[in-house]
């Protein structure tokens, strides 16, 4: 039984239960918002889906910009604590689901990060290529999801609420949203897949979406979670990475300059997870998805701790178990139809 | 990338505290209906209780249409709070939520009772501030002839074209078989039979103008009511919930240009599928 008890077999129980909770949770706890778990929550639950069980913060936060921050400031009246306090709340109910949980929301909560999961490794099944991206492309990127985060949850949805720019960039970040499409079409309800004709910027915000989602649906078959790479629940949630109980953490080791395992397992390619140690070597873009653990070959270099606690800790013994099954990369080995005889090799 | 973040957060908290004057459309957000101006209906003559003047987002005048209520009974999803009633003056009354902190979908009852006629008008308001679900309160039994939704929209108004069920009941029993009639502001009138547990399925009509569609988009409403009258004991009993619609969201969508874009998308990642590299 121990054999089979894998971290990254926890955690697929763990995505299957989240995902039917962010998907369609509101089938067991209710129909109403009012049903939900949180209005809060820091993964990309989508509240364009009516069925699911929790809605993604990013939604809040944005109309929280629009309607509270920027239309109290044109209005120009009496600042009060009802202007920032909606805001602040918020931010603290986010801070109290991160601090129990942190960036695990990312790697083990998330419906389109499951969803990217799962495609790529139907890619690995059928044996199509992997791309990875090397460290000088990673740095690139990288940047992309603050900016994201920082135009089109904060910047934008303000600037709407101050009349600077138009009503449609509301919430601009849902407009381009992969998750909004998908988890709705996990429902069977493709009304965020058409997209909406009455004005050229919902057009076009539509369209980029559609194109996104496609992209994200194949490009997951050869990339490894292509869209949390740019994902701004990824920045939100690196922001506040040190304030969360649950972390990552790696001891230096003599091994580890020649080794780099770790980094092959790592579905978001973070090389400071072999090049660092210490705090350094848990990067904003880490998901807590615990695979670096699982993969490296020596005991008690990285752990997943919750606070004092340790959650999970490599072990040569670990690695040689799940080696058995999947490469770092994520390809699996075939499946092994017929039973070696007990006592090994006759020869 | 994380300094320029939390620059920014302190930015917009001082920003609020700065004085900008200008103006700009308000009103609080989530509020599930969507209140306008008053105007006698002439659409039908069944008891209504409509959304009028709102203000901001802790109050709204709900104006009582072919009823002689004298108050409007205020019933708020949470069940540990007593229900109120708010004086109808000049045909209205001030609704406000019964806690300043619980919100969401507060039901709202008139009564009128004159000889041998008993009419009662229901609807909902859904104020932004979060509460508790309606369900236990949609549930309960408050006696006499009742015409109840089994479920309220969770946000925004219900949508032409949708089915919803509403229950039929007499002093908490069922009623079936008893004809219940639907009519809306756009001039649709449809009749239903209740069934045997008292259960209307009710399919809301696509009724809604083009035109008005094409000008108002999604936030364009109008009003059906539902309503059943029966006669017990030479009391005639005359029972209606009403509420706003929009117009079906697909509309203004073109499901075949989505999925033209999202091929668009997987076609340019299949170049990612022919060849390996890195």
């Amino acid at each position: 039984m121990a054999a089979t008890l894998t971290l990254s077999r926890v955690r697929t129980v763990v995505q299957l239960v989240m995902l039917f909770l962010t998907v369609w949770g509101a089938n067991i706890l209710g129909p109403y918002t009012a049903d939900k778990i949180t209005t809060r929550l820091p993964a990309l639950s989508c509240a364009y889906d009516q069925h699911n069980g929790g809605y993604c913060v990013l939604v809040p936060l944005q109309h929280q910009m629009k309607h509270r921050v920027g239309e109290a400031i044109v209005k120009a009246q009496a600042v009060t604590f009802q202007i920032v306090l909606p805001l602040v709340f918020t931010m603290a109910s986010f801070l109290l689901f991160f601090l129990i949980l942190g960036k695990a929301f990312c790697g083990w909560v998330c419906p389109l990060g499951t969803v990217q999961e799962w495609i790529n490794r139907l890619g690995r099944r059928f044996g199509l290529p992997m791309h990875r991206l090397a460290s000088d492309k990673v740095g690139r990127v990288r940047p992309l999801k603050w900016l994201i985060l920082l135009a089109l949850v904060f910047l934008l949805p303000l600037l709407a609420g101050l009349g600077v720019a138009p009503h449609g960039l509301g919430n601009p970040y849902c407009d381009v949203c992969p998750s909004r499409i998908v988890t709705t079409l996990l429902t069977a309800n493709t009304d965020e897949l058409a997209l909406r004709t009455h004005d050229g910027l919902a057009l076009a915000l539509g369209a980029l979406a559609n194109t996104l989602m496609g992209f994200v649906i194949i490009g997951a078959l050869a990339i490894r979670q292509p869209f949390c790479r740019i994902c701004p629940m990824l920045a939100l949630n690196g922001a506040f990475k040190h304030l969360s109980l649950t972390r990552l953490d790696k001891r230096e080791h003599s091994k580890c300059e020649s080794c780099g395992v770790c980094a092959k397992a790592c579905p978001m390619d973070i090389p400071e997870i072999h090049l660092r140690h210490g705090r350094q070597a848990y990067h904003d873009d880490c998901t807590l998805c615990g695979r670096c653990a699982e993969f490296c070959p020596d005991d008690d270099v990285i752990r997943i701790r919750f606070a004092p606690l340790t959650l999970f800790r490599s072990s040569r013994e670990y690695y040689r178990r799940r080696i058995a099954a999947e490469m770092p990369d994520g390809q699996v080995k075939p499946v092994r139809l017929v039973r070696k005889p007990a006592g090994g090799d006759a020869s | 990338m994380r300094c320029c973040l939390l620059s920014l957060l302190v930015l917009m908290s001082s920003a609020a505290f700065a004085a900008v004057e200008r103006g700009g459309h308000g009103g609080g957000h989530g509020a599930a209906v969507h209140a306008r101006e008053s105007a006698t209906p002439s659409w039908t003559r069944a008891p209504l209780l409509l959304a009028g003047a709102r203000m901001g987002r802790t109050a709204v005048w709900i104006e009582a249409h072919n009823i002689a209520a004298e108050a409007i009974t205020v019933i708020a999803p949470d069940t540990r709070l007593n229900a109120e009633q708010v004086a109808v003056i000049d045909g209205r009354g001030r609704v406000e939520p019964l806690r300043e902190d619980v919100g969401a979908h507060h039901l709202l009852f008139a009564r009128e009772q004159a000889d041998g006629r008993i009419v009662s008008a229901a609807s909902w308001w859904n104020f932004p501030t979060p509460g508790t679900s309606p369900r236990e309160v949609l549930g309960r039994v408050r006696g006499g002839l009742e015409l109840m939704p089994v479920d309220l929209p969770d946000r925004g108004p219900y949508r032409e074209g949708t089915r919803h069920g509403f229950v039929l009941r007499m002093d908490g029993a069922p009623l079936a078989g008893v004809r219940v009639v639907l009519e809306s502001s756009q001039g649709s009138r449809v009749v239903f039979h209740s069934d045997a547990a008292g259960v209307i399925d009710v399919l809301l009509p696509r009724d809604f103008d083009p035109a008005q569609v094409d000008r108002e988009g999604r936030q364009a409403r109008a009003d059906f009511v539902l309503f059943a009258r029966i006669e017990r004991d030479g009391v005639e009993h005359l029972s209606a919930f009403n509420g706003p619609y929009g117009p079906d969201p697909m509309r203004q969508r073109d499901l075949s240009g989505g999925v033209a874009f999202m091929l668009l998308g997987m076609a340019l990642a299949v170049p990612l599928l022919r060849s390996r590299r890195g």
